[in-house]
């Protein structure tokens, strides 16, 4: 008897990869959707980051501060902003503005074989991965995780509000 | 007397479980395990199966809250049946190729030594030929929101 999961439905159809950015996190890689990419800064001068309350830190961009987070592998918000993380991904949605540092931020040129739903198990602590996304690329497998802007402000709120 | 089959399967030196013959479909020896950013410690790592992509069972995580064993580098791969009763697959992680024994009425017993973690996700529980009370899986609870949930809960 041959089953077949239901989970090898894709939830996109076709090759969407040219719609994805590849955030590195150590060894975390996020997919960000590059519609809902304001800018990608590099972070040259740590000064460009100054010191914050409930974020990592807090940069000016157009006259603007944004907050900006700077995020283990395992997604718990660091109070430092770190070396390793020299890339700034400004991700905006309405008139939200948010930073994220990363090691490395690339085109994400894998071929997608699909992306599916996170298992039950994990979709209640599981946040902000709204998905996980199965690529190949030669020889390599790799699974990536999938967040939307609203899914990590939302996130980075509620890590906020559990800490004070 | 009826008789069924059952898969054994080792976790450690002091935990057996087992799921029916049916439910085992496949064994992955040494697979690759990512680790999830915020997924529950028994549940940490997925894997892949098939262009499947499988969340991982730990057992030893799950009963005694403690760090991954590096001894278990076999993952049984299951189906379960999700709240849609659509099939899914999921993996447990093992000390050993699990083994296949015939259970008959005479060896059920109660679930006396088991916690409350256990005792929510077995059906029944066998003594095994080893003389271990093995736990009869139900995996559709293992791999259920609502199984993370109560363990959340607990935490």
């Amino acid at each position: 008897m041959m089953l077949q999961a239901v989970n090898n439905e894709s939830l996109v159809q076709g090759d969407k990869s040219s719609e994805y950015m590849s955030l590195t996190l150590g060894k975390t890689k996020l997919l960000a959707i590059r519609s809902e990419i304001y800018l990608i800064e590099p972070v040259d001068d740590r000064k460009q980051i100054k010191q914050s309350v409930l974020s990592t830190g807090r940069m000016e961009l157009d006259g603007r501060i944004i907050p900006v987070y700077c995020f283990t592998e395992d997604l718990e918000i660091e109070q430092t902003v770190s070396i390793e993380k020299p890339v700034c991904i400004v991700l905006k949605q309405n008139k939200n503005y948010v930073g994220i540092l990363c090691s490395e931020a690339t085109p994400f040129n894998h071929q997608i074989v699909k992306i599916q739903a996170l298992p039950e198990c994990m979709k209640l602590s599981v946040r902000p991965i709204a998905g996980l996304c199965l690529s190949k690329s030669n020889d390599i497998t790799e699974v990536n995780f999938l967040v939307s802007v609203q899914a990590l402000l939302e996130y980075i709120d509620e890590y906020n509000t559990s800490r004070v | 007397m009826s008789d069924a089959a059952a898969w054994i399967m080792k976790i450690n030196e002091t935990l057996y479980i087992s799921v029916s013959r049916m439910e085992l479909v496949h064994i992955i020896s040494d697979p690759d395990m990512i680790p999830v950013p915020r997924a529950p410690s028994y549940c940490r790592n997925i894997t892949l199966w098939n262009d499947n992509i499988l969340p991982v069972a730990d057992f030893t995580r799950l009963i005694d809250g403690g760090e991954h064993t590096d001894n278990n580098h076999i993952v049984a791969v299951t189906f379960y049946r999700d709240h849609n009763q659509n099939v899914q697959y999921g993996g447990i992680l093992l000390a050993e190729s699990p083994e296949l024994e015939h259970v008959n009425n005479d060896q059920f017993c109660g679930l006396s030594d088991a916690t409350v973690k256990l005792r929510a996700i077995s059906l029944s529980c066998f003594t095994n030929k080893r003389r271990f009370q093995v736990p009869v899986i139900d995996m559709s609870k293992l791999f259920s929101s609502e199984y993370s949930a109560m363990l959340e809960q607990q935490a």
